[in-house]
């Protein structure tokens, strides 16, 4: 059942973790769930597609960044703790760096208009992207009054209210779990 | 630690277990902890560390190590990703080997299914806390308009709808249609 209880035949030395996970940093222009399917099942063949789904739905369950939590799986499967770390800075190393040029080009040239303008009309941009994947995710799942209701109070509680995103999830959370659980039983 | 970074370690550390739906879905509580909590940055430089960390690739969540940057530069840079990616890979370290055997459960599953819709209001309040902080004039809310609609319609690359809503600002600008 479980697809990765024992290391998979794939010869892969420390580096080639390392350097594999540095293309998915490099490579994830707007996140990373593209270029990490390309460089581990595509480019370098370490998983099987049915391989990677396995981990990649590991890593959903687990709490904080999935895409993280994979790259912590992967490392440990592979190599140990040292294979996790390896994994882990060379996914982030490479983006670091760019984001630390980014910020310092950008605090250089703030004051120049064109510059100011770019900046403002791209994070207009960004924001419509945010409603955008948000509005994709709703069309499939909200699909009954209660998933409507849950979504409602949630964005009430954090959008209007502006109350903490920790007590919210943890109030609305357990009754949501409850209500899907139940409608699983019946 | 300073007293910066040590804002910016609690503000990442308390957030990094509950991030459900991605970096996207974080940004009010990152908006709260950073502008409103800490008043570590103000509405205009936090909007446009959201944007500008965009354009770089990498995960998504780096976004809080660009935070960290510009508040207390290296070592903000350090603590931040460190809070955000630390303990959850920590977690996942220790128990993902257990995890394995119990990810399958229906249980799990439809508790998984029935969290959905809480990300769902958390992507629709970070889209409308993220507008409010940057301000925007009309030109600002047609981006804002047009790139949801884009991302609805199609299945393209993100960053091509930053980079275009870049040089559209740049031509508004020049033509004197946004206010700087």
């Amino acid at each position: 059942m479980s697809t990765l209880e024992t290391p998979p035949p794939v010869k892969m030395t420390r580096l080639d973790l390392m350097t594999g996970f540095m293309l998915v940093g490099l490579f994830g222009f707007g996140g990373i769930a593209a270029s990490a399917y390309h460089v581990i099942v595509e480019r370098r063949k370490w998983l099987s597609p049915k391989e990677y789904a396995s981990v990649l739905g590991l890593g959903q369950v687990l709490p904080g960044a999935n895409l993280i939590n994979m790259t912590t799986i992967i490392g440990d499967r592979f190599h140990g703790a040292v294979g996790a770390a390896l994994a882990l800075s060379g996914l982030i190393s490479a983006p670091l760096f760019i984001l630390v040029a980014l910020a310092e080009l950008h605090d250089r040239y703030a004051e120049l208009p064109d510059v100011r303008a770019a900046t403002l009309a791209a994070g207009a941009g960004a924001v419509g992207l945010t409603f955008g994947t948000g509005a994709k995710l709703a069309r499939n799942i909200l699909n009954s009054p209660t998933a409507v209701a849950f979504c409602a109070l949630t964005f009430a509680s954090i959008g209007v209210m502006r109350w903490p995103m920790l007590q919210t999830i943890l109030v609305l959370a357990p009754f949501a779990a409850a209500a899907g659980f139940w409608r699983r039983e019946k | 630690m300073s007293e910066e970074t040590s804002k910016l370690f609690w503000a990442f550390f308390s957030t990094a277990f509950f991030a459900i739906g991605g970096a996207s879905a974080l940004i009010p509580e990152f908006h709260r902890q950073i502008v409103e909590n800490y008043g570590l940055m103000n509405d205009a430089q936090f909007a446009s560390s959201v944007a500008l960390a965009q354009l770089a690739p990498g995960p998504n969540m780096l976004m809080v190590s660009f935070i960290g940057w510009q508040v207390a530069g290296l070592p903000g840079l350090l603590v931040s990703t460190f809070a955000i990616v630390g303990p959850p890979s920590l977690l996942a370290f220790g128990v993902g080997r257990a995890m394995e055997r119990v990810k399958d459960s229906p249980v799990l599953k439809a508790i998984k299914v029935s969290l959905a819709p809480i990300v769902v209001g958390m992507m629709v309040a970070s889209g409308l806390i993220t507008a409010q902080a940057a301000g925007h004039d009309a030109v600002g809310y047609g981006l804002t308009a047009a790139s949801a609609a884009f991302m609805l319609m199609f299945r393209r690359n993100p960053l091509w709808v930053i980079c275009a809503g870049g040089l559209i600002g740049v031509a508004a600008g020049r033509l004197g249609l946004m206010t700087l």
